[in-house]
């Protein structure tokens, strides 16, 4: 038996009606099911195969036709039933049909105990949205950018009235109550409690805690200007950090951030002074400075976590460069350099974590005599061209003008894959420098998506007669579901020599350069 | 939109009213009126008054084409049936807020401000021309991609290819109604004419763009990365002037595709297959048919340089990329170029 359903203007993804196909198909007793539009073709193909009507003649290209055959009267009314469910779900792009509140109201009918709002809307409605959870008691992480930072302020205001946290614009990790939020990994709990600007900077910190063998209690977010932007002044961190005072559970308070406003600085020392726990502060890029008794300064991240460690056991922090002994990182340097050829003179750092390509900005600016970069520490050395490196060049592949139309390098490594492509035909290039954030939300397996690339641009550097250095680190903890152990392994396979710690990483290369030099 | 940043300087982001888009195709005119027909997650389909081609929204680099605004955001509600119009570079809803719904009504009066952006054209890159073959041929020809490069992504295309439209061309367990309809015209016009009546696949398909509008558009790549002219492209053009030939979305991408313009998902596939210059005459080829060991074609640059771009390709849409590829795969073969076959037609 056969028939026909038209229906009359009708535009549908095609996703949807590939998906009406096979959940049709899947029906007992369903011979034949054609979903198409109403194309003079496809209405001869119909016809040819012996279905006709009326209505089908009537049809025209704009008209969705679904020719069903089935074995019985019963199966084409279950088909067509099946057929007018799954137009009315409109299936999402990936064919999945769960349940997507429409607004922020509607989402707090179908959650009414949640007490943190995520958002993540294009930057001109965000602000709306988080206005509307704070009203309602809620706390927001706000995952957007492109926030005004007039909204910022009036929302921070209004959170801080409230008693709220407001995490963001552009906050997109955090960790509450033991609960990782976006970009976020596996991490014990424990008595560190972290404020941090910025996303893979807190990612880096609450691993290292975890390799270090501490835990974090909260891990919070505030975004990037919190700090940097007078007018903000701090508002979020300086309630983060009395949140973190209140906490019992937290004994040491470690805050990452861009080197705050000048105006800033008075108001946010006197909150971690008066925080009554160790504060451990790492100021990217800046200077460590002398403080109150229980204030201490860190210079990377990495040491931001060691030190928060080391104070939460009540121990003495002692401070080194490199966890391997100096002989080996020696060994090591020799090993990279040796079969450079001389035309061979410039890093290139392809990064995916923001804080993670300041780290590196900073840390080689001064020993490499400049760094090119889209955020540089001397404005002379800003990029011309962002997709085209220059000299010593360190960039952060998730930058807007690297992702317009495309997913986040975090997650789609091809945005990476394809630079080093270009940078393997660059004879110039003596080491690339890289890192890998593994977690929730990132790529399931980062490594593994560069294994190929790296292995070519060594390959491509031994046909020219040098020899290419890859150096890098892995974000990430054994909890998480890509494995730290496994994607180092990767990495290692494909030549590249992994650090322990992004700040690590940077420092080989700064000796590997050295040496360079010196040949 | 841009505004100006704490140091003065422009950055990309919304105001409170306004759109920028971030690129314009080329074929879209500054003034217009038209009226939504459909809205998707990531696109919204606007026919022109006046013509039978749409125009497009969209939010992904990937579905770009010469009719084709590409935006940072999809205003909130735009919704089917509501009508929009530009002038002079910038377009709005009629004379109501664009994007207001019960939830959120934050912004009113919203425009796209397009008359600045940059262009997108869609035209493949020129494919090299080596002066040993210029001179063989006593004109510029275009010297068709390397062998090597296009029998790995005949492989690609059947291992990664998607189900649902022509896929069956090239696999015949991967087949159809729509295949097998496909197959059965293109075989039986081969024995019988000199040249295949191709335009005869307008139209064929499920799917918004019609299966037989993806392959003929990819078969239309074909021609400019090295292929011979197989599509009689009058033919086409005539059968396109008939309105029940295919859906107006799919005779847009088809009257781009005649006029040398293409989505920005195969043009990245032509970027990739032009720029890899052919192998000299000679060149030893090693096994699995995918390595060229002289130039600059190497196993790596064919399975990795190539690959990622053709994996997105294949991921366009539902089955659009996929018979894109296979149309592309298509003339490329039956200009001789191709070293994969029998194609089991």
């Amino acid at each position: 038996m056969k028939r026909i359903i038209v229906r009359k203007d009708s535009y549908y993804d095609s996703v949807v009606l590939m998906s009406i196909s096979a959940e049709i198909k899947k029906i007992d007793g369903v011979g034949e099911a054609v979903v198409a539009m109403g194309t003079e073709v496809n209405l001869t193909l119909i016809k040819d195969m012996g279905l006709d009507s009326d209505e089908l003649r009537a049809a025209g290209p704009n008209d969705l036709i679904i020719a069903l055959e089935g074995e019985s009267e019963e199966v084409l009314i279950s088909a067509e039933s099946k057929v007018n469910e799954l137009l009315r779900k409109k299936s999402s792009a990936d064919g999945q049909t769960a349940y997507r509140p429409t607004g922020f109201e509607s989402a707090v009918k179908v959650m009414p105990d949640a007490n943190l709002v995520i958002i993540s809307l294009p930057g001109q409605y965000a602000g709306r949205e988080a206005r509307k959870a704070l009203q309602v008691d809620r706390h927001v992480m706000l995952f957007s950018d492109n926030v005004p930072i007039e909204t910022e302020i009036e929302l921070k205001k209004l959170a801080q009235e409230r008693g709220l946290l407001m995490m963001g614009p552009d906050c997109g990790t955090a960790m509450i109550n033991g609960m990782p939020i976006c970009f976020a990994n596996v991490v014990r709990r424990g008595a560190i409690g972290l404020v941090s600007a910025a996303g893979t900077g807190l990612q880096e910190v609450a691993c290292s805690i975890e390799k270090a063998g501490g835990g974090v209690s909260q891990g919070i977010g505030t975004g990037g200007r919190d700090l940097k932007d007078k007018r903000v002044g701090g508002i979020m961190v300086r309630m983060a950090v009395e949140a973190l005072a209140q906490d019992p559970e937290t004994k040491v308070i470690a805050v990452i951030s861009k080197p705050p406003a000048k105006a800033v600085i008075p108001n946010v020392m006197k909150t971690f002074e008066t925080a009554g726990k160790p504060c451990v502060v790492h100021f990217i890029g800046a200077e460590s400075a002398a403080g109150e008794e229980n204030i201490h300064y860190a210079k990377s991240l990495e040491e931001t976590a060691r030190m928060a460690v080391a104070l939460s056991r009540g121990e003495r922090y002692t401070a080194q460069e490199f966890e391997l002994p100096e002989e080996e990182i020696a060994a090591l340097v020799e090993r990279e350099t040796a079969g450079m050829a001389p035309q061979q003179q410039f890093v290139r750092g392809l990064f995916t974590g923001g804080t993670l390509t300041d780290e590196a900005v900073f840390a080689l600016h001064e020993p490499l005599g400049g760094v090119y970069s889209l955020d540089p520490v001397d404005p002379a050395f800003e990029l011309p061209d962002p997709h085209r490196s220059q000299g010593h060049t360190i960039v952060d592949l998730g930058e807007d003008v690297f992702t317009v139309g495309r997913p986040h390098p975090m997650i789609d490594a091809s945005i990476r894959t394809e630079r080093i492509e270009l940078e393997m035909e660059d004879p110039e290039v003596a080491v690339l420098l890289i890192d890998c954030v593994i977690g929730y939300s990132s790529h399931p397996d980062p490594a593994g998506a560069m294994l190929d690339v790296l292995q070519a641009a060594k390959s491509r550097a031994r046909e020219r007669g040098g020899y290419l250095a890859i150096v890098g680190s892995v974000t990430g903890t054994e909890g998480d579901s890509q494995n730290v152990h496994d994607q180092r392994r990767k990495l290692k396979s494909a030549g590249c020599v992994v650090m322990p710690s992004n700040y690590q990483a940077a420092k080989l290369v700064e000796r590997i350069m050295a040496r360079r030099a010196s040949k | 939109m841009h505004e100006r940043n704490d140091s003065g300087q422009r950055s990309r982001g919304f105001s409170d009213s306004e759109l920028t888009a971030l690129e314009r195709g080329a074929m879209v005119p500054l003034t217009f009126s038209g009226t939504v027909i459909a809205r998707f997650e990531h696109a919204v389909n606007i026919v022109v008054t006046g013509e039978s081609l749409i125009m497009a929204l969209v939010t992904r680099r990937e579905a770009m084409s010469a009719r084709t605004l590409l935006l940072p955001a999809l205003p909130h509600e735009l919704r089917t049936g509501t009508t929009v119009s530009a002038w002079d570079g910038r377009a709005r809803v009629g004379g109501h807020p664009w994007w207001r719904s019960a939830e959120l009504t934050a912004v009113s009066g919203g425009e796209i401000d397009f008359a600045g952006a940059p262009w997108y054209y869609g035209h493949l890159p020129a494919a090299p021309v080596t002066p040993r073959r210029s001179a063989q041929m006593g004109e510029s020809s275009p010297v068709p991609p390397p062998p090597a490069l296009i029998a790995a992504m005949f492989e690609m295309v059947r291992e990664h290819g998607r189900d649902g439209g022509l896929l069956g061309l090239l696999d015949r367990r991967r087949g159809n109604v729509f295949s097998t309809f496909a197959a059965r015209l293109l075989s039986v016009e081969d024995k019988r004419r000199a040249t295949t009546e191709y335009e005869k696949l307008v139209g064929l398909g499920g799917g918004l763009t019609p299966a037989g509008d993806d392959f003929l558009t990819g078969m239309l790549a074909a021609e400019e990365i090295g292929g011979a002219a197989l599509i009689d492209r009058d033919a086409v053009s005539r059968r396109l002037t008939q309105t029940e030939s295919t859906t107006v979305v799919g005779a847009t991408m088809l009257r781009l595709a005649l006029a040398g313009m293409f989505p920005a998902y195969l043009t990245a596939v032509g970027a990739q297959l032009t720029a890899m210059p052919a192998a000299a005459p000679g060149a030893e080829r090693s096994g699995g048919g995918a390595t060229v060991t002289r130039g600059a074609v190497t196993r790596a640059t064919v399975t990795r340089g190539f690959r990622s771009t053709v994996l997105r390709a294949l991921e366009y849409g539902h089955s659009s990329g996929t018979d894109a590829l296979v149309g592309l795969l298509w003339g490329l073969h039956r200009a001789r170029v191709a070293p994969f076959g029998p194609v089991p037609v």
